[in-house]
Order: structure tokens, then sequence, then C-alpha cells
């Protein structure tokens, strides 16, 4: 069972994903900040990280890069507002592989995890 | 007989989309050859379009269609290589394809094969191109030229196979960027254009492009993209994307692409050796006919079909260059957004009324002037968008003009007369609503400029002329006004032949006649009933007159008007609204009910004693600045019950203050301080008054050249108004525009004044 | 389990009770948009006599006409009672002016008999049917045939009064027309 990293400062957001991604099949952890996410990276290995870009303590692009350091083949998506293309194409930079948008579609949340997962 | 295509319905939508461009191409530019062959730019657009059809005809199957766009690109590959002079009998037969293309195009729509048969227009073709030793890669299923010639006998005028899709022609190149592909391709290394089409409605553009340009880069050297990548990160992107990228295989590219959201549509394909080895010539002479084409093949098709055929084909994108900055919106929801303006303009007029009448009421109050200061943000903002909407609404003039110089040099060509015909402004723009409205009024006048305004040759020699005739419309903006004018340099009307015929058809007596002066002869052409041509040709005479073609543009709150000098020519000025959805208008008062009259037709409001008015030949008139204007009553013209009048015996004498007169002035500033009231509002001062002295209020309304006044019981003021249809359940009422909704919640008749008006002017004018 | 009161059998029918003068009339009440009250209308030069005028319903300009008129009863005299239906004529929403509106009515199909000339005031031709109550009798009326297609022919053709409505008919059955007579 793939496991789901599920990085987002909104319990709600987590939850919501959370339960959409356990019903599909997925093992899910999830993280509450940036910080917060890299210990859970190292910890749990997960096969793909889900990972919202504005975050108290440390942001989503810092973590994405941190995280790429701990595993530089690291499989992430990034969470996201509307109007936040530019950072959106730094994280790309920065290795992101994809992303989705706030508020998500299951779908297209699924789809991008499938992707990830490959 | 049914027919069926070789793609799904969505597809040939796209390729119907693709296919009305390309032919409206070839209609609007194929007429300029005539001139302009030596036009290289011209000549390569028309043989595009031309190379375009014929491959996404055969694509889809529609061999006949292939099979016509090959003669036709043909013979423009021959004008482009200089080996053929476009003359007129050359253009009738590309034209008659032209015509052979749209029946097809259509047959592509409803899937039965029509009864058109073009076969003789594709054997003069094929003559065409051998007679200036061309030749011709038969399509398949033709029998082959007795004698096939190479490439080498006739380099240019055989569509050479380059097997590239005409891949240097979608994405320009720089010299640098050509060589550096083409030794990449030398060295043995593939290098693929990647054409990525956007949903139009991805939000993300910006990252979507971003996106692509990364993966591509993760699989393959990237070593071109339109927009670039900083383009990208600077989100100045559209919907589609091209790049150029070396490495990989056109599979592994397209999965690459598609796997980013939001991707609608890609293509790869690959640029060959050959492709720069032709170029730039070549760039569109490539053949779709795969193997089976007659002509050598300088590299072989097959090598075309892991890229072609297993990649999805898009080609209904637009050049980039027209994407950028454009959304395109449903004429629909922009006619909605036009309502829903209108219905913002009502409630703002009528917000500002209610401030005014609370200011009224209750005098000076804090929260009067707030709602008085948020009324008028309201407005402004109103009026912004309104302006707004009306120029996204604006088209350019093109759209119409663009159909006539096909028309013009048909019908030239049909009466044996030489005609040189110039457009002028066809980028000025303006509403759709009018748009949409003027093509017949200007087909008229245009038709009319070449069959009766222009002479014959050998008249134009024999006057001095030059043997071709200048037929030029042109078109401009004036203030809030579009002037479309149609000028010809023939022989202008003659008043005297223009009267003696209108008396001959007992139109005008004699007498009128002899009494009217040129200018009002001249309008006689504008008389119901009157055709200026000895006979009837089946060119001009259809049943319409110029008295309709006046009619439909005064419909439009326009007006035409005349001007021609006997041997020099005449000119057709057709002044319309740049809109037709919201108007000014004038409100007047008849009885206790407003009405609006359209600004366009307004010259100015007067009041007179009704002293001042004259009864000249049994018509009422008053003088005006020496001039006599025709006075008739609205009141009358739109049925509505008379004024009460006291009887005439029962009048009292002209009170004294009267008496010094206005004669002959507008009458203004004579009147007593008690009679400063609004008018009609109080019935009872005209039952009281004498008619001799009470005040009239006249609204003088012009139409063509010639103006009138109208007598209307009180003037309200000037106000913006939206036109809405008077329900279809009451008809088509004659005198009657529309209606709109005034400020204050009530309902206005729109008056028609043209309708109403024209009948009494052609009574007055001929009677 | 609630029921809706709005609920009708498939054998009754819901009728929109209103008068002219001292006559009852019924409309169905699937063909009545809403019913306003007397408001602000504007008269159309050159339109039938029938045709009261255009009317501002919210934004839209509706026709009204006025039933008196139609039927060929004496004018109204001034009340506050009076009301304009809005009914839905071919995907048009037209007025029409009545004395008053009384009630909405749920009548079994059954209770509508035949129309019956001689017991009502009202043309034939734009009758449905009567309705017979303990006290009274409704008369119910035919909205398609109010507005007839030979009545949008005349509205459209401008010809006014009985005189040109009479011909319209005439023309009308020579062309072969399906009306009731």
């Amino acid at each position: 069972m793939p496991k789901i990293l599920v990085v987002d400062d909104a319990a709600f957001m987590r939850m919501r994903c959370s339960k959409l991604l356990t019903e599909n099949g997925y093992d899910v952890v999830e993280a509450e900040n940036g910080l917060d996410a890299i210990a859970k990276y190292k910890e749990s290995k997960p096969d793909a990280v889900l990972l919202d870009i504005t975050m108290p303590e440390m942001d989503g692009l810092t973590a994405l890069k941190e995280i790429r350091k701990v595993d530089p083949e690291a499989k992430v998506a990034m969470v996201t507002a509307m109007g936040q293309q530019s950072m959106i194409m730094d994280a790309i930079k920065s290795g992101a592989k994809d992303f989705v948008v706030k508020p998500f579609q299951p779908d297209r949340v699924l789809a991008a995890v499938k992707k990830l997962v490959g | 007989m049914p027919m069926q295509f070789d793609a799904s319905e969505e597809d040939l939508k796209v390729w119907l989309a693709e296919a009305d461009e390309q032919i409206e191409l070839l209609q609007n530019d194929v007429i300029r050859l005539e001139k302009d062959y030596d036009d290289a730019q011209l000549v390569a657009g028309i043989f595009r379009a031309a190379h375009t059809l014929k491959g996404s005809s055969a694509m889809i199957g529609h061999a006949r269609m292939a099979e016509l766009t090959h003669a036709m690109e043909s013979v423009f590959g021959a004008v482009r290589d200089g080996k053929l002079k476009p003359t007129s009998d050359i253009v009738d037969v590309i034209l008659q394809g032209v015509d052979g293309l749209n029946a097809f195009r259509q047959e592509v729509v409803t899937k039965e094969q029509s009864d058109v048969d073009l076969t003789d227009t594709v054997n003069a073709l094929h003559h065409i191109v051998e007679e200036v030793g061309g030749t011709f890669a038969r399509m398949p299923g033709q029998p082959a030229p007795a004698a096939a010639e190479g490439p080498a006998a006739a380099p240019s005028a055989a569509p050479a196979v380059a097997g590239d899709g005409g891949i240097l022609a979608r994405l320009p190149l720089l010299d640098d960027e050509r060589e550096a592909i083409k030794a990449t391709v030398e060295a043995g290394i593939p290098v693929w254009l990647v054409e990525v089409n956007f949903k139009p409605d991805s939000e993300w553009l910006a990252v979507r492009s971003f996106q692509v340009l990364t993966d591509l880069s993760n699989i393959a050297e990237l070593l071109k993209s339109q927009p670039t990548a900083e383009e990208v990160e600077a989100e100045k992107v559209n919907v589609q994307l091209m790049a150029v990228v070396a490495g990989s295989d056109a599979d592994k590219i397209a999965q690459t692409v598609n796997s980013v959201e939001d991707v609608a549509l890609s293509r790869v394909d690959a640029y060959l050796a050959a492709a720069f080895a032709q170029a730039p010539a070549a760039e569109a002479a490539k053949d779709l006919v795969p193997a089976a084409s007659q002509a050598p093949v300088p590299e072989s098709p097959k090598q075309l079909e892991p890229s072609a055929t297993k990649t999805p084909v898009e080609v209904a994108a637009r050049p980039p260059e027209k994407m950028a900055q454009n959304v395109r919106v449903d004429v629909e929801r922009l006619d909605n957004l036009m309502n829903l303006v209108g219905e913002l303009v009502i409630d703002r007029n009528r917000l500002q009324q209610i401030a005014l009448q609370l200011e009224t009421d209750l005098g000076v109050h804090d929260a009067i002037d707030a709602l008085n200061e948020a009324a008028q943000h309201v407005g402004r903002i109103t009026d912004e968008l309104q302006e707004e909407v009306m120029r996204i609404r604006m088209q350019p003039i093109e759209s119409v003009f663009n159909k006539f110089p096909r028309l013009v040099r048909d019908l030239a060509r049909k009466l044996g007369k030489s005609v040189d015909f110039v457009i002028e402004g066809k980028e000025t723009e303006l509403d759709r609503s009018v748009i949409e409205k003027i093509d017949d009024p200007i087909i008229h006048l245009l038709r009319n400029a070449v069959d009766h305004g222009l002479e014959m040759p050998d008249e134009r020699r024999a006057a001095g002329k030059s043997e071709t005739g200048l037929i030029k419309l042109s078109a401009w903006h004036e203030e809030n006004h579009i002037v479309i004018a149609v000028q010809d340099d023939g022989h202008g009307i003659d008043p005297e032949k223009l009267k003696a015929s209108a008396v001959r058809k007992g139109i005008i007596t004699q007498e009128v006649a002899d009494r009217m002066d040129d200018r009002a002869a001249v309008e006689l052409i504008f008389a119901a009933g009157f055709s200026t041509a000895a006979k009837t040709t089946d060119v001009s005479g259809r049943g319409v007159g110029m008295d309709i073609v006046r009619a439909n543009i005064e419909k439009l709150s326009g007006f035409v008007t005349i001007e021609t000098a006997v041997g020099r020519g005449t000119r057709f000025l057709v002044k319309l609204p740049l809109t037709l959805a919201i108007i000014r208008a004038l409100l007047v008062g008849l009885g206790g009910q407003k009405f609006a009259i359209p600004m366009a037709t307004v010259v100015e409001t007067l009041r007179f004693e009704a002293q001042d008015v004259r009864t000249i030949k049994m018509h009422e008139a008053i003088q005006l600045r020496g001039r006599i204007l025709p006075l008739v009553s609205l009141r009358e013209l739109l049925r509505l019950p008379p004024l009460l009048y006291p009887a005439p015996e029962l009048l009292l004498p002209a009170p004294s203050d009267h008496a010094s007169g206005s004669n002959g002035s507008n009458g203004d500033g004579q009147e007593p301080e008690g009679d400063q009231s609004s008018g009609m509002e109080d019935m009872a001062f005209y039952l009281a008054r004498p008619r001799r002295s009470h005040k009239m209020f006249v609204v003088a309304v012009r139409l063509g050249d010639r103006q009138m006044g109208l007598q209307v019981d009180s003037l309200i003021g000037e106000t913006e108004i939206v036109i809405k249809p008077l329900s279809r359940f009451l008809g088509d009422v004659r005198g009657i525009a529309g209606v709109t909704i005034l400020g204050d919640g009530q309902v206005a008749i729109i008056v028609d004044i043209p309708s109403l008006v024209n009948r009494v002017m052609q009574e007055q004018l001929l009677a | 389990m609630i029921e809706d009161p709005t609920a009708v059998a498939p054998s009754e029918v819901q009728l929109v009770i209103f008068r002219l003068g001292e006559d009852f009339f019924a409309m169905l009440i699937s063909n009545v948009n809403e019913i306003i009250r007397l408001q602000k209308i504007t008269p159309v030069p050159k339109a039938p006599p029938f045709v009261e005028g255009v009317t501002n319903l919210r934004g839209r300009v509706i026709p009204v006409i006025d039933l008196r008129q139609r039927f060929g009863l004496p004018p109204r005299e001034e009340s506050t009672s009076a009301r304009i239906i809005v009914a839905d004529h071919e995907g048009k929403l037209i007025g029409m002016m009545v004395d008053r509106v009384d009630e909405v009515l749920t009548v079994s199909a059954d209770a509508i008999e035949p129309p019956d000339e001689m017991v009502v005031s009202v043309d034939s031709q734009f009758l449905a049917g009567i309705v017979r109550l303990e006290d009274r009798l409704i008369i119910l009326l035919d909205q398609e045939q109010v507005l007839t297609p030979s009545e949008i022919k005349l509205l459209h053709g401008m010809k006014v009064g009985a005189k040109a409505l009479k011909e319209v008919q005439a023309q009308a059955e020579e062309d072969g027309e399906d009306l009731p007579s």
C-alpha cells in the first residue's frame, strides 16, 4: 500500500485529504508544518508527498528543498491556492513534480497522487 | 448520397474551423491576384491556404476536395514562381474553385454529397499549369500524365515532397537556429517540433507551460521554445506552446507532454534534412499524398509516420501571436453582458431620479447627500462599464467589407466594365448590432455604383476618362457615428434626366418638376418606385429600390445622403450610430405620456408661438433662420386623440404681450412668467388658452439632409435609453421603434421617426 | 408522511378565479405566471383597442390586454381590486387586466361542463368550459383562444375593430384553420 505524506497547517484540509486518500487505498501520514514534514519524511519514508506552500514554522518551498536534500528522489506535489504561479514555478525548479490547486477536486488529487506514485 | 469522413464529430469541428479560415483567406485574397500577383507575401499566403486545405481534406478522406485544392495549389505555385500571370480568365477559374470549396465544405457539414461537379474546373486548372510548363503530381486514382517530369525539370511548379508538414513555417527560426537544427539532424540526432495546446480554460497556463518545458528538458535537449522559458516565468504565455527538442523519440515526448495537466492536444513532428534542403521556398511544398505520389521523393514519407500518425494531430490553433492577449467570448455572452449593463443604466437613471426627488421633497439632508454621492458614483461606474462593454463589442468593419471585392469584380465582369475597387478604413470599428445589419444597404449601393454609376469603357474613353472606372468604399468615424462612403467616378446623376424620368413614371407632375431645384431632383432617386437605369438589369434591378435602401438605413437610426456631379461621379454617404443597444434620446411629452426620440435624428429643439405658424400650400410650417421648416404634429402622426381646443369662434384676440410678436425668430424668451410651466402635464392650460397664443414646442428632426419640425406638447430632456423590442405579441407597430424603461420605472415608447416622417416628407416633397 | 398541499390528483385541476363585472371567470393555474396589482400601463399608439398598453414587469416590458375590452364588456370603473394576471403565451409573457382575483380553486375535472352559449355573456370562442358551483357559475377561459393565431395576425396587420376581427376570422376559416364556432 503506497504511503503518502500529507502536509498542511489546516487540520480540516489534512483531514479531508487523508480521508480521501485512505478511502482510495493509500496509507496516510500527516504533518502540520514544514519542520514536522521533514521529520515525518525521514521517519516514514513515504512514496509521495502532498505539500502545502503557505505554512507557519517552515513554508512549503523550504520544506521541499529540505526533503529533496534528504531524498533527491522524493516525489512531491505542491498544494496551493490560486495566484501563486511564480511560487509553483520555483517549486518545480526545486524538484516538485506536480501541483494541486486548492480548493481541490478529489479526482484531481487522486490523479496527481497516482501519477507521483507511478 | 450520404458521405462518410474519416474523423470523429469533434475532429470534424476542428477541421471545419480550420477549413473556414483557409477558405475565407482564399475568398478574400484570390481576387487580389489579378493586380498584385507579384506580391510575394500575398501569393505565399494563398498557396499555403490551398496547401493546408489539400492536406486536411485528404486527411478526412474528402477526395474531390483534395483533388481540387491540389490543382489550385499547383496554379498558385506557378504564380509564386513567376511562371504564370493570373489573368482575369484564370482568376475566374480559380474563383469557380473557391466556390467549389465552399460546396465541399458544406458536404462535410451535411454529410451529403452535393451534385457539384468540378471536374471541368479541375481540368481547367491542370490545363492552366500545363500551359506554362508546370507538371502535376496526379492525385491517387487519377490517370498519370503521359510523361511525368521530375522536380529537376520543373523544380518549383511540382509540389515536391518535403515530408515535413511545412514544419519550418510552423515555428519561425532564426538563421543560426535553423543551421543548428540542420546540423543536428544531419548528425543523425532527431530533432522534434513539439506543439502543445492547453485547454483554453486552464487557469495555470504559466505553470503548465513551465512544467512542459521542465519535463521536456528532462528527457531531451531543449533547443528553442515559444514562449521562451524566461517568458514563461514572467507568466507571458499562450494557450499554445511550441518547442524544438533534440533527442528522445516522438512517442516518449508525446507521452511526457500529455501527462502534464491541462494539455488538450499535442503534436510532435520531426525536422527532416529535406526540409532544410528546400528551405525556405519549399516550406509549404509538401505533398500529403503518401507513397502513391508519382513525383520522385527525396526522402521516404514513411519516415514521417511515427510522428505524423502516433500523436494526436491538432491544427486548429491560431497563430500564437493572435492568441497572446485575447480571449474568445461567446457572442451571446457579450449580448447578455450588454443587456445587463442596459439594466444598470436604467437603474442608475432611477437612482439619480430618486435622489433628486428626495431632495425636492425633504430639502437638504446628510443622508440625501450620501445617497446623491452614491448615485453619482454608481453612475460613473456604469458609464465606464458601458463604455468598456461597448468597446469589447466593437468589431472592425473588415468582416463586412471583405465580401465586397468579389461582388464588385464579378459584377463588373458580367457587365463588361473595368473597375478598380478600392477599400479604405476597413479597420474602422463599430458595434456588432450595427455590423450585422449594414451588408444589404452597402451591397445595394455598390451594385448601383457598378451598374448605374460607371460608364462602359468606350463611353469613358470618349469622355476622356481612363477606361477603368474607380469605385471607392471607405469608412471612418465621426463623433459617435460611423460614416460609410460609396463613391464612383462615373457619369454622375443628371437632375434634369431624373426629373424627366420621374414625370414619365408619374411620380411627379411636370409642374412640380419645373419648380424643383437640382438638389431635390437628385433626391428623387430615393422616391418609391424609382429606378434610374433605362432598363432593369438583373444586376441591381432586384426589386429593391433606393427607397428601400434609405428606409433600411434609417431603421438603423442612420441616414444616407448623396453628392453627385454630372460627368464626374457620385458619392453616397451613409452615417450610422456606432451602436444600437444603448442610445441617447430626447424625451418629449404628449398628453401625460412620455415618448423617446432618438437623438440621432434630432437637430435642435425650439419654442414657438402658435401665431408664428404659417400655412404654406396646405402645410403648416415655421420660419427658422430664414428657412422654412415644415411642421407636423407628433400627436397626429401617432394617431393620438387631438387635444381639445375651444372652437375658433370662441377664440379671444391674442393677448398684447404676443402682439409685438416674434415673427421669424425662434420664438424664445417672449413668454410671460406664468407660461413657463412644463407644458402638457397641465391640460387645463391648453384647454383654457386660445390656440393662437399658446406656446409650442417643436423638435427639429433630420432625415437625410432634409429637416422637419415635430410639434410636441412638452420637452422633458435628454437621457440615455436602452432599446427593448416591443413585444412580438404586438407585432411590428409602424412608427414605433421599441420601448424603454425610464428612470422612474415607467415604460416609454421610442418613436421611429424615419418611418413616421418619411411618408409625410415624401408627400410634401412630391406634392 | 407529509402531504404536499398543492399536490392535485390527476383528475383535478386548479383554477384561478377572477371577475369581470358580475361574472366569474377561471383560467388554468398552470398557464398563470403571477398576479400583480394594477400598475402604470403605457398606452401603445396605433395598437388595437383591447391592447391596453405595455408595462414594466421587473425590467421586462410586457403587453397588457384588457379582458373587458377583449370581451366587449363596458369599461371598468376605477378600483383598487383590479389586477393583472400574467400568463405565459407561447413562451411570451402577456398581462391580462381583470376586475379582481378571488381565489384559487381545485375542482374535479368532471365538474367542467362543455360551454353553453346561452348562459354566458362572452363569445363562445373563448370558452373552454363551465364550472357550476352551488352558488355561482364559473366560465373557464381558453387562454389560447383568448389570443388565437388569427388574433395575432390581426395584431400584426394592425386592423382594428370588430369588423376587422370578423374579417380575419372569416379568412382563417377559409384558410381551413380549425376555429371553434
